[in-house]
């Protein structure tokens, strides 16, 4: 309807022609113009982003459940990331409210307002719940890590400056652009929403994006398996403005307080090195309930589950346990996983070289054909067919890109379904060859007990690096 | 301790009664002037047709595609968008070349048809949306005087992901991609500064 607004008012001064008349009978059709998304669907944006956050901060501060904030990282991933395709998001909002407020004519919506001043408010209430089970960004990474290490609390503090120096750019980019002149030499760049061009998953939540784009994107999945949230930690703009709020909120994250065993394994179970003298830090804390888990008084203060010393724990792995065929689906299910997603990897990237390297080629020859066609009538013959048969490997293509991309997403859930919950415990591969059983026996195991090693205050400190999963 | 403590409380309450405030009272300011959603178009009288859209789409097939308004198309049998007017005539007069690279231009005979003669008939064209590429050749064709301008380039809600920032905006050096406000028709503004500025 705007379409049709814009399109058919007066064309002054232009050549038209009365519609012919056709005779028989033919009516016009009427041009389809699809409407964009309906305005309440916001609404209901908004309304998920709102329970999302209240269910967060029951999971986390009532309930102090993993199990909960897991669930919703997994909702969050799929309704914020990959249905609404990450957009939008309170992280690109900062760089709507900075025009709205540099420049009254931009059009600023009600969403975006919401999107952006909810989790701040809920931050000065229950920390960064938002971080915890809303952020789409953040639940992805989240659900990615394997077995993160423990970044040095120096080198922890330098990079989360780089936040503040990102925001800084942002909302310099996003108001003014950058206008610079010495002498001779100067910049100048109009105003670019830099968070949104830079958004490193972005690309894996439209499933499509620009080389780059999805260059860095699988950089950061990668990464975030070995180094817990990487760019919450130390990139997010908004996760800045978060920390500082979050600073002074009403209720946070308690780790169970126990004068006896000041024994440190919440700690070694932070991820992300929130936890600092046996506390979560407010400001770093990103809510994810890992260290309820592994504390061994949160049974007995909370009746909460204990790491693995689970009821329901115990009893899914012994159920596990029986059968040698049960045994052989649980080893390879994620090896297989593990070679699906490699596969994926490697089909899709040599499908990319394969068009970088043949497009060129295509265009090429039906210029030189097109070239010869305005002289040669039979040229022709063959041009037509060359056109229809480049459409069919453009279309071949597109498909190719849409079956390996989602063939590598599926085969990554599984694959860390399998490793968080399925995995067999050391001693009971079934079916795996010695070579490859050295290997995987490497990885800790799940059913181990932790050994409290530290009763000092100074946690964090030369801690021995133990990996924990989930 | 319970000095630290008090204390603390109220840093911590008051911080916190000054962030709600500047929350409340900055979003209040942003609501007074908040509309509706907004959608990116193109402005035909603005465009240009310069292949942008093909390619600056964060899409790999883009958004925009070209569409026909049927109440100006003359429906000519020798359409200068469909016909390439520059290629060499086959032995009937007509062109052999066509201006679509992807063929996605089509047409079908409409009205009463003349079986003797077949440059006698009108035609109705129709795009191929899961062919055309946003290039925008047969809009260029298609212009006065060699058309009526029946065919423009729009950007199909049915595909554009609405994004924050719209990639073809930046590019379009004729500031021909516009943000209007839904529901309704806001003024258009063009805050967001094109690369050729």
């Amino acid at each position: 309807m705007i379409v049709a607004a814009l399109a058919t008012s007066v064309l002054f001064a232009q050549y038209q022609k009365a519609p012919p008349d056709f005779g028989g009978s033919y009516s016009f059709p009427t041009p389809a113009h699809p409407e964009p998304r309906a305005y309440w669907i916001r609404m209901v944006d908004i309304g998920m982003l709102i329970g999302g956050m209240a269910l967060a901060a029951w999971f986390i501060l009532k309930r102090r459940s993993r199990n909960g904030v897991m669930m919703l990282s997994i909702g969050a991933v799929a309704y914020f990331g990959f249905y609404r395709k990450g957009c939008i998001c309170p992280i690109g909002a900062i760089q709507n409210v900075t025009l709205s407020l540099v420049d009254s004519r931009y059009l600023m919506s009600y969403g975006v307002i919401a999107f952006f001043f909810l989790p701040l408010a809920t931050a000065l209430l229950f920390g960064r719940v938002f971080c915890g089970g809303v952020c789409p960004l953040g639940a992805l990474q989240d659900l990615v890590v394997l077995r993160p290490r423990k970044v040095p609390e120096k080198l922890d503090q330098a990079l989360s400056w780089l936040r503040y120096v990102y925001l800084g750019l942002a909302v310099l980019f996003a108001g003014w652009g950058l206008h610079l002149k010495f002498g001779s030499f100067q910049i100048q760049m109009g105003r670019r929403f830099l968070i949104c061009e830079w958004d490193p998953f972005i690309s894996i939540f439209r499933i499509t994006g620009a080389f780059h784009m999805l260059v860095i994107g699988a950089i950061f999945i990668l990464g975030g398996m070995f180094i817990g949230r990487p760019y919450c930690r130390w990139l997010c703009p908004y996760g800045g403005l978060l920390s500082i709020l979050s600073r002074f909120s009403w209720k946070n994250v308690r780790i169970t307080p126990d004068k006896e065993l000041d024994c440190g394994l919440c700690a070694d179970a932070c991820p992300y090195g929130a936890i600092h003298d046996l506390r979560a830090d407010r400001a770093s804390c990103l809510a994810c309930a890992r260290c309820y888990e592994y504390c061994p008084r949160e049974l007995k203060l909370h009746g909460g589950p204990s790491g693995s010393d689970s009821v329901v724990q115990v009893k899914w792995r012994n159920a596990m346990k029986n059968g040698r065929w049960q045994s052989i689906v649980r080893s390879w299910t994620g090896i297989t996983a593990a070679i699906a997603v490699a596969l994926a990897s490697v089909w899709l990237i040599s499908v990319y070289i394969h068009a970088r390297y043949v497009t060129p080629r295509d265009k090429a020859v039906i210029d030189s054909l097109k070239k010869k066609a305005t002289q040669d009538v039979e040229v022709q013959k063959v041009l037509q067919p060359e056109t229809d048969r480049q459409h069919l490997v453009l279309a071949a293509r597109r498909g190719q890109y849409n079956v390996g991309s989602l063939s590598l997403l599926i085969a990554l859930a599984i694959f860390l379904a399998w490793y968080k919950w399925f995995r067999p415990d050391r001693g009971d591969w079934t079916g795996v060859p010695p070579w490859l059983l050295q290997h995987l026996e490497k990885i800790p195991d799940r059913s181990a007990k932790a050994v409290p090693v530290v009763k000092s205050k100074k946690v964090g400190k030369k801690h021995p690096v133990r990996r924990f999963r989930r | 301790m319970s000095e630290q403590s008090t204390r603390r409380q109220f840093i911590d309450r008051s911080c916190r009664i000054l962030g709600f405030a500047a929350i409340g009272g900055t979003a209040g300011l942003l609501t007074h002037r908040a509309s509706g959603d907004a959608v990116y178009q193109v402005d035909p009288f603005k465009c240009t047709a310069c292949d942008l859209c093909r390619t600056s789409c964060v899409l790999s097939h883009s958004a925009v595609k070209a569409v026909n308004d049927f109440d100006k198309c003359g429906y000519c049998m020798l359409c200068p968008a469909y016909f390439d007017v520059t290629s060499r005539p086959d032995e009937k007069g007509i062109p052999a070349g066509k201006v679509c690279p992807q063929d996605a231009l089509k047409r079908r005979v409409v009205g009463k048809v003349d079986e003797e003669d077949p440059n006698n008939n009108y035609y109705e064209y129709i795009i191929d949306e899961t062919r055309c590429d946003g290039c925008g050749k047969c809009v260029k064709a298609c212009k006065p005087p060699a058309g009526n301008g029946s065919l423009r380039l729009e950007i199909r809600y049915a595909r554009c992901l609405e994004c924050n920032e719209c990639s073809i905006q930046i590019a379009c050096p004729d500031r021909a991609i516009v943000r209007l406000s839904t529901p309704g028709m806001a003024p258009k503004e063009h805050v967001v500064e094109s690369k050729n500025v």
